[in-house]
């Protein structure tokens, strides 16, 4: 049951200021992703996708919801990012990094013991004040500055952008564009609907080629080359419904006892349609749109009343043309009495509806639409990546101008808000007499993150330039005769400060002040967690619950089926498997010196479970886990030890090695077919273990696919496609690097295998191991893990080094012990002392000789003497002047040096 | 063999369940008051929940001790009675059991100690009701000032002055007598706008937008509301029938009677002077198809369609219409009637508004910037509510702000003086364990509980009764002053159901593992192979 009083529940806990820590960290990192996208000098990040689709963008909103946030806090944050989005649609990075900076700064706070409480209605009153302080001093109205303040925003939002160069020309368009759409509501508001404004990509020309279009641009072609291409006075029709034979309905049958009959038919349903068709054009349609398809039987007719018609328009796209051109986007032609009927009041007009060429593409383009005035704008750009990065730019740019003209005030942009508020909050922190002084003040320091990462990002002196800012701002609020300075903010350019009002970088006041509430918000929302539970999914239950053992059936053979096991079975851990007695040498298989830790057995448990259903098994883990040893065990328990065939890749492995080939015979020109490893392993149902699958070339990963799906093998040079005998099982070891679960490059025969990843063998289970295998060194085992762990963690902390695993540990191990085993010193009784020396040697041999570089060598050996207490002039010695004994005796000049090792 | 332990001494089950329960309440404590933390759940499946109401975290916090779970019942039990002091009931709980585990170290029997806790639980909503202070159900601003109170605590507490007035709006509209059904108060959430644009309608709001496909009107004022459960399609043969045409001219007549068929229903639709129509779904065939929408743009009728079956009562007693399942009984007396039916938000969702008689119904439409805010608003909402309805239930109520639980601790310590025996033990560790609540709401706002409940205790003395903490300004005075007050609903019901989950707690002395049937289980199953 449980102890003290932890709550038990399914899954796991973490409460007060681990959890805070936890979320804020996960914030922090999504804030230092896009950190370095923000502002005019910011970087792009390039992300691709599962598919390989490739996004280039420095648009925060876009990074973030390419990124597959997991953490639930980290979540809100990009949650945060998409409303800025779709509020503002700009300044998604800043409410970012802003919210990021509160939550750190609030972390500060609360390690100086102040409640999160207090910190939370800080933040709110600093946010309140901030907003308040933006619209009454540092926003101006638009109506002040004309045209070309709008101008001069969408420049600003464009700024950081890819199509920075040419800003004013897309700035003029994006104004253009949504003074275009201006329209009315029935409340009376002006509204400028940025869903109104058509963008267009195609890929070819220069940015700078890009177009405006007075009109509404339709990214579709006629329908037969023979209509005509250009329509003035245009009278379109729109409709939604098919153009193609008219077909019985579900459950209506036709039967016919004459031939003729039949013929008629036929002739009627196609009338039908026609019908219908006439009726559009008796009204004087010479366009015709519709969402569905055209029969090429009614496209002849159409050509012949020299109709242009438009197939398979996209919905939205008809209803926006109906819209704009006074059409009415029919889905029936019936009326009311039960007839069909089209009236010319259901056309719409535009003075030409024509087809024209872009790019490789055709479009076609309604233009002087009479209800309506509309605007497309078709981007055009060197390459796809560069067209959609320009079309997330060009949307921020119609945002803010239509969030300008809704809103009418703007503010300087430059990091000039942020620093004159940044000034004035900690003007007011100091004033304030409660505990939330110390939040405001945070507050006020938080704000200062958007002017510092845009000096930084534009490689600017951060430092300098903020506290000039701060000065600036400082004075324009203290001294009244310097007014003018609350619109000084950064020329990232230059490296200058300056008038940001007169030099043009201006954004809506509507942004800064959502942006500031969302950044808030965020932040207090992630603040007030004091808690995480984070509930097991179902299916993974405790291992070592009862149920868990009763469901995967190890309990089960445990308690009955241990005692009569009969001779063909054999139980691995838990599993029974079949024991291959038809194996040579199945009886008398060589000592296993494999010790099943608990780990390992989990481990073969999982193997043996995979191996009942013949699956394909990879093993997965860092270098040194007993990958190998974990299959070679398993293969000595089922009995197939002495079949298990073991092949390394590496990038050469060619595949004639595997699959096999023609060699010589003795009799000259005479070729035998030399069947390769897996040609063998597959013929005669053996064991194959690939090692190192990772590092396989192409060739032999295509052979391998095969095998995988099918349990077949294609051999091209014979013409043979094999099918694998029973008993051939496939297995394969992956290294990762150490601390990573998976490795990033996976091949494409990833999802043929059954995985198992193999954590490394850690602490007592390495004890557990040695002990078992070298009974001798029993006593000294602590002391030799020690010395083991204190030289990898000295070997870590250097540079240039190679990590040391449990193998070479064991390899040491084993080297003492076999010195102990011949006799030269008895382990059991003497000190470690009189063994250090020779321990020294083989430790420099095992873990020092293959380090290339001398003084580097010399350093860690020394390190390793300083570990194993060896007194300084005894390192010296076995550094410079020892040798390894040579003995040499018998007639053969048989000869020993150093120690000898049976195998 | 360990693992065939199926039995504990009686000390130890008693003492493991007390610990068990009592975790559960140091895990809401810190989620108690209006300066309490959240609480971030991540579910199995990925979902994340960020709440501070008690109920809902226990809820979704799957515990796995027996004896944790009755905690974890008990809040849902104080949900349903009282609907608000989730987290107060299950902290107060853990408190008394604290106390029991006091009292059982000195050797009291636990009968004795669930008997007196009993009585002591009586004598405490003695003292509650004494207290209270009635309140007349039409004086709108005490209700509204004690909604404030429940919403002061949760994410959404900076809008309590929206959210207030409407709770109580809509609960007295929905009054019958002397209950309320929630059921009649219908809450619609949707994503989007912020959590200011929060409404409640006089009327309805439907979760669809308008059918749009050609020129069906999205806005419609004197609405005539229809609700039919018919289809307006062409109707479909059965499965062994089928129509046969063997002439062509007879295709011509197939397409001529579908057109006449659905425009018939059309007509009759609109000769009852509807033009608000609205379609409940159908799975045997097309509720409505593009045919009869056009037909019924045409006619300038607005067509919502997909209603929900178990949606029809609502709206109908909320429109005053009535469904009709059959064309020809589509009468004018069967519609509903609103002043303005629109669209709103581009198609998300419908409101009715000004209907002229919504019986005792009424609709909340909720928005949220995103779905984590939404769902605790709502939450938040629930619990204004039910703050109500108590008051509904019963007229009265009492200070916030940790004043009853001293005043309970403080004449419970005075009646434990004057007691003989193994009660007056049991009367004061009662008594002290009340003093959980004040300690806690001082904790969470971060001021020093100790010499916050020694001030209570030492003004409730001399006679302050409603001397409370308020939690804001940090400060110890008259709560009620400061409007921070709470249905004496509420209060009783916490106090009655931790007494008695204690007691039913103590009396537990045996717990039988599941693992003998396990086992029985699985050898029958052997046998059977």
């Amino acid at each position: 049951m449980q102890q003290g009083s932890i709550l038990a529940v399914e899954g796991e806990r973490e409460s007060g200021d681990a959890v805070r820590k936890n979320n804020i960290t996960a914030v922090m990192s999504i804030a230092n992703t896009v950190k370095t996208s923000l502002g005019p000098e910011g970087l792009d990040k390039m992300l691709v996708d599962e598919l390989g689709d490739v996004t280039i963008t420095n648009d925060g909103a876009t990074i973030l919801k390419l990124l597959e946030v997991e953490h639930p806090a980290a979540k809100v944050l990009v949650e945060l990012a998409e409303l800025q989005d779709q509020e503002i649609g700009d300044g998604t990075t800043s409410v970012v990094i802003l919210a990021a900076e509160l939550l750190k700064n609030a972390s500060e706070l609360v390690k100086c013991k102040i409640h999160p409480t207090t910190i939370i209605s800080g933040y709110r009153l600093a946010c309140q004040e901030a907003c308040k302080y933006i619209n009454e001093h540092l926003s101006l109205p638009v109506e002040e500055l004309g045209r070309e303040c709008l101008v001069n925003a969408a420049v600003t939002s464009m700024h950081s952008k890819i199509i920075a160069d040419d800003a004013l020309f897309f700035a003029d368009m994006a104004v253009e564009a949504v003074l275009s759409v201006k329209r009315t509501n029935s409340k009376d508001q002006v509204k400028y609907p940025v869903s109104a404004i058509n963008v267009l990509k195609s890929h070819g020309k220069r940015a700078k080629d890009s177009l405006l279009v007075k009109g509404y641009a339709l990214n579709c072609t006629i329908a037969s080359e023979a209509m005509p291409h250009v329509v003035k006075d245009a009278k379109i029709a729109c409709i939604d419904f098919n153009l193609q034979k008219q077909k019985m309905a579900f459950g209506v049958q036709v039967l016919v006892n004459e031939p003729e009959e039949l013929e008629k038919i036929r002739q009627r349903e196609i009338e039908m349609t026609t019908e219908k068709l006439k009726l559009i054009v008796s009204s004087g349609a010479n366009v015709l749109l519709t969402t569905k398809g055209i029969d090429d039987l009614y496209l002849k007719y159409l050509n012949k009343e020299g109709i242009m018609a438009v197939r398979r328009c996209t919905k939205e796209d008809l209803k926006r043309i109906a819209r704009i051109t006074g059409a009415e986007l029919l889905s029936s032609l019936a009326d009311l009495d039960g007839n069909e009927k089209f009236d010319a009041h259901m056309l719409g007009h535009a003075e030409e509806v024509a087809q024209e060429w872009v790019g490789d593409n055709q479009l076609i383009l309604i233009k002087g639409s009479k209800a309506h005035p509309s605007s497309s704008i078709i981007l055009r750009g060197a390459n796809d990546f560069m067209c959609d990065e320009m079309e997330r730019s060009v949307h921020d740019a119609l945002c803010v101008v239509k969030r300008v003209l809704e809103s009418g005030m703007i503010s300087p942009g430059g990091g000039a808000v942020e620093a004159g508020v940044s000034v004035y909050l900690e003007k007011l922190a100091s004033r304030l007499e409660s505990r939330n002084q110390l939040a405001v003040a945070e507050f006020a320091r938080s704000l200062t993150v958007i002017p510092k990462t845009l000096a930084v990002n534009a490689a600017k002196d951060a430092i300098d330039l903020l506290a000039k800012l701060r000065a600036f701002h400082h004075l324009s609020q203290t001294d009244n005769s310097k007014l003018h300075l609350k619109w000084t903010g950064l020329d990232l350019a230059a490296g200058v400060t300056r008038d940001n009002v007169e030099a043009g970088v201006l954004e809506p006041t509507i942004g800064k002040v959502k942006c500031f509430k969302f950044a808030t918000e965020a932040a207090i929302s992630i603040l007030r967690i004091d808690e995480h539970v984070r509930l097991q999914p179902e299916n993974k239950k405790d291992p070592h619950s009862y149920q868990e053992a009763y469901r995967t059936g190890q309990l089960v053979y445990r308690i009955l089926f241990s005692h009569h096991i009969s001779p063909g079975l054999v139980d691995v851990c838990g599993v029974v498997m079949n024991y291959n007695e038809a194996s040579p040498n199945a009886l008398d298989s060589q000592k296993d010196d494999f010790v099943k830790t608990l780990s390992a057995q989990k481990h073969l448990r999982l193997m043996a479970l995979s191996l009942s259903a013949s699956v394909p098994l990879l093993l997965e883990g860092p270098m040194g886990c007993g990958k190998t040893s974990l299959v070679a065990s398993l293969a000595r328990a089922t009995g197939n030890y002495p079949q298990l065939l073991k092949i390394h890749l590496c990038e050469q492995t060619d595949v004639k090695a595997l699959l096999g080939t023609y060699v010589c015979t003795d009799v000259p020109g005479q070729f035998r077919w030399q069947p390769g490893v897996l040609t063998q392993a597959v013929l005669a149902g053996q064991w194959l273990l690939v090692e190192d699958i990772s590092m396989a070339p192409m060739d032999v990963l295509s052979i391998l696919s095969t095998l995988l799906e099918r349990r077949e093998l294609h051999i091209s040079e014979r013409g043979e496609v094999l099918k694998a005998s029973n008993g051939f099982q496939l297995f394969a070891t992956q290294s990762t690097q150490t601390g990573l679960r998976f490795q990033q490059e996976t091949t494409f025969l990833d999802n043929l295998w059954t995985k198992i990843y193999i954590p490394p063998i850690v602490g007592e289970e390495v004890a557990e191991i040695l002990k078992e295998r070298h009974p001798k060194l029993a006593p000294f085992v602590g002391k030799l893990m020690l010395v083991y762990q204190e030289f990898c963690c000295f070997t870590k902390s250097t540079e240039n080094s190679r990590t040391y695993h449990a193998r070479d540990f064991f390899k040491w191990c084993s080297r003492i012990e076999q010195f102990a085993h011949d006799g030269a010193v008895d382990t059991t009784c003497v000190s470690f002392s009189l063994v250090k020396e020779f321990t020294y040697v083989e430790a420099l041999d095992v873990f020092c000789a293959a380090i290339p570089d001398r003084s580097y060598r010399r350093r860690i050996s020394n390190r390793l003497g300083e570990l194993l207490e060896l007194l300084p002039h005894r390192i010296e010695y076995f550094l410079d002047i020892y040798k390894p004994q040579v003995e040499v005796y018998g007639k053969n000049f048989t000869f020993d040096i150093g120690l000898y090792v049976s195998l | 063999m360990t693992c065939f332990r199926d039995k504990e001494k009686p000390e130890e089950v008693r003492q493991t369940n007390i610990e068990a329960a009592k975790a559960v309440a140091d895990a809401v404590r810190t989620s108690l008051g209006p300066r309490g933390l959240d609480k971030m759940i991540t579910a199995p499946d990925g979902n994340v929940t960020i709440s501070n109401d008690g109920a809902t975290i226990l809820d979704k916090m799957s515990v796995l001790h027996p004896a944790a779970k009755m905690l974890v019942e008990l809040s849902h039990a104080q949900d349903v009675e009282a609907g608000d002091g989730t987290t107060s009931v299950v902290v107060l709980a853990g408190s008394l059991l604290s106390a029991a585990q006091r009292l059982l170290r000195l050797g009291i029997h636990s009968t004795i100690i669930s008997e007196s806790f009993q009585n002591a639980a009586a004598a405490a909503v003695n003292v509650l009701k004494n207290m209270s202070i009635n309140v007349d159900l039409n004086d709108r601003a005490t209700l509204i000032k004690s909604a404030i109170t429940s919403l002061s605590s949760k994410v959404v507490a900076q809008y309590s002055n929206l959210f207030a007035p409407i709770a109580v709006e809509a609960v007295l509209r929905a009054k019958s007598s002397l209950n309320v059904d929630l059921k009649n108060i219908r809450i619609v959430k949707k994503v989007g706008g912020t959590v200011e644009d929060t409404e409640l309608v006089n009327g309805l709001v439907l979760n669809q937008g308008v059918r749009h496909l050609g020129s069906i009107p999205t806005k419609v004022e004197k609405a005539k509301v229809g609700l039919i459960q018919f289809c307006l399609s062409a109707p479909k043969t059965d499965i062994d029938n089928q129509v046969l045409v063997s002439d062509y001219a007879a295709m011509d007549r197939v397409f001529q009677e579908e057109r006449l068929y659905i425009l018939n229903l059309c007509k009759q639709i609109k000769k009852s002077g509807c033009n608000v129509l609205l379609v409940q779904k159908s799975i045997l065939r097309d509720a409505v198809n593009d045919l009869s929408l056009h037909i019924l743009s045409k006619m300038k009728v607005m067509v919502i369609t997909d209603i929900e079956r178990d949606e029809v009562e609502f709206i109908c007693k909320t429109l005053g219409c009535k469904p009709v399942a059959n064309p020809s009984s589509f009468t004018s007396d069967k519609l509903g009637s609103a002043e303005l039916v629109e669209e709103i938000a581009g198609g998300s969702f419908t409101k009715f508004s000004d209907v002229p008689n919504p019986g005792n119904t009424c609709s909340i439409l909720m928005r949220a910037s995103n779905k984590l805010v939404l769902e605790e608003a709502e939450r938040s909402l629930h619990d204004a509510l039910c703050v109500i309805r108590c008051l509904v239930k019963e007229n009265a109520l009492i200070a916030g702000g940790g004043a009853p639980e001293i005043q309970i601790s403080v004449e419970l310590r005075d009646k434990a003086q004057s007691m003989i025996g193994m009660d007056g033990y049991c009367f004061q560790a009662f008594a002290e364990a009340m003093e959980i609540i004040p300690l806690t709401l001082a904790e969470n706002a971060g001021l020093n509980p100790i010499s916050v409940v020694t001030e209570l205790r030492n003004r409730h003395h001399k006679g302050e009764i409603n001397a409370g903490i308020n939690v804001k300004k940090g400060t110890v005075k008259n709560i009620t002053e400061d409007n921070v007050l709470q249905p004496l609903l509420v209060s009783t019901c916490a106090v009655n159901l931790a007494a008695e989950t204690v007691c039913s707690i103590l009396k537990i002395d045996d717990v039988v593992d599941e693992f003998f049937v396990v086992l029985i289980r699985f050898l029958f199953n052997r046998l059977l192979f």
